[in-house]
């Protein structure tokens, strides 16, 4: 039977992940947009 | 009395209901401050200050909202704020303790607010944009998964202050009940989503569209 405490950790792991997953996300866009404005291309150029 | 947002209430009826409320709030405030119980005095406190926000979104940034909207949010913080007091009809146990439909309730209310400003912001960024492009499919899925993903981030915010607290020997400010109890809040807040997503169409694209002409005010001024 699982604990509340049991419960809190996956959730935990989960958010870290979650955080973690959004920032590599960020920065993998961030570095596409970038090579996209180098290549003279207007794709996303928006953010 | 229905006026013509839908809303059961006039303007002047629910301006009242709000002024009422953030007076028993204050009085809230100030009973946890006398008898020194930090739980009712911070969760009051929090709450009360809320309830200004959309007088100072309005005056700031020109965002008015619906008296109905205005009312949702105090009634919130007033049933969250209530629930952590002491009553002497319950024995002296805060409605949080003795009845067990209030921390549901207080859940699905507040997850419908977190579900709304979710959704004015997201038909807002819709609005401002041709890059954003919701279906409502999307939109019912997204707002739904938003609002059970910051029901886990409350839940683990209840958590870690009571580990904080119990660690510092000080007053829970926000307390878990156990596995049921946070499972429970979970349903609840899916439930105050799934209400949003459904009706949240009806009520909240004026909002939406005051936040979408801010958003194009603000790339403007870029």
């Amino acid at each position: 039977m699982a604990t509340n405490e049991e419960l809190m950790i996956v959730f935990t792991a989960a958010a870290v992940a979650g955080v973690v997953a959004g920032l590599l996300f960020r920065w993998y866009f961030r570095r596409q947009l970038a090579a996209n404005v180098e290549r003279g291309t207007d794709e996303g150029v928006m953010a | 009395m229905i006026n013509e947002r839908g809303f059961p209430l006039t303007g002047t009826v629910g301006r009242a209901i709000v002024r009422f409320l953030q007076v028993l709030m204050a009085l809230i405030f100030a009973a946890g401050l006398y008898y020194g119980n930090a739980g009712v005095a911070v969760n009051a406190g929090i709450g009360l200050v809320v309830t200004f926000l959309p007088g100072i979104l309005e005056r700031r940034y020109d965002l008015t909202m619906s008296v109905g909207i205005v009312l949702w949010i105090t009634l919130a913080m007033f049933l969250h704020a209530l629930g952590t007091l002491p009553l002497p009809g319950l024995g002296f146990l805060s409605p949080y303790k003795a009845v067990w439909w209030w921390d549901h309730m207080t859940h699905a209310l507040s997850s419908s607010l977190v579900a709304g400003a979710a959704y004015a912001t997201t038909r807002a960024l819709e609005e401002h944009t041709e890059y954003v492009n919701m279906p409502p499919k999307f939109t019912f899925v997204y707002l739904l998964v938003f609002v059970m993903a910051f029901g886990v981030v409350w839940e683990l915010l209840e958590f870690y202050i009571g580990v904080v607290a119990g660690a510092f020997g000080t007053a829970k400010v926000l307390t878990q009940y156990g596995l049921d109890d946070t499972v429970l809040d979970l349903v609840y807040n899916t439930l105050g989503g799934l209400l949003v997503a459904i009706f949240g169409t009806a009520h909240l694209s004026g909002l939406s569209g005051q936040l979408a002409d801010q958003f194009g005010g603000e790339s403007a001024n870029r």
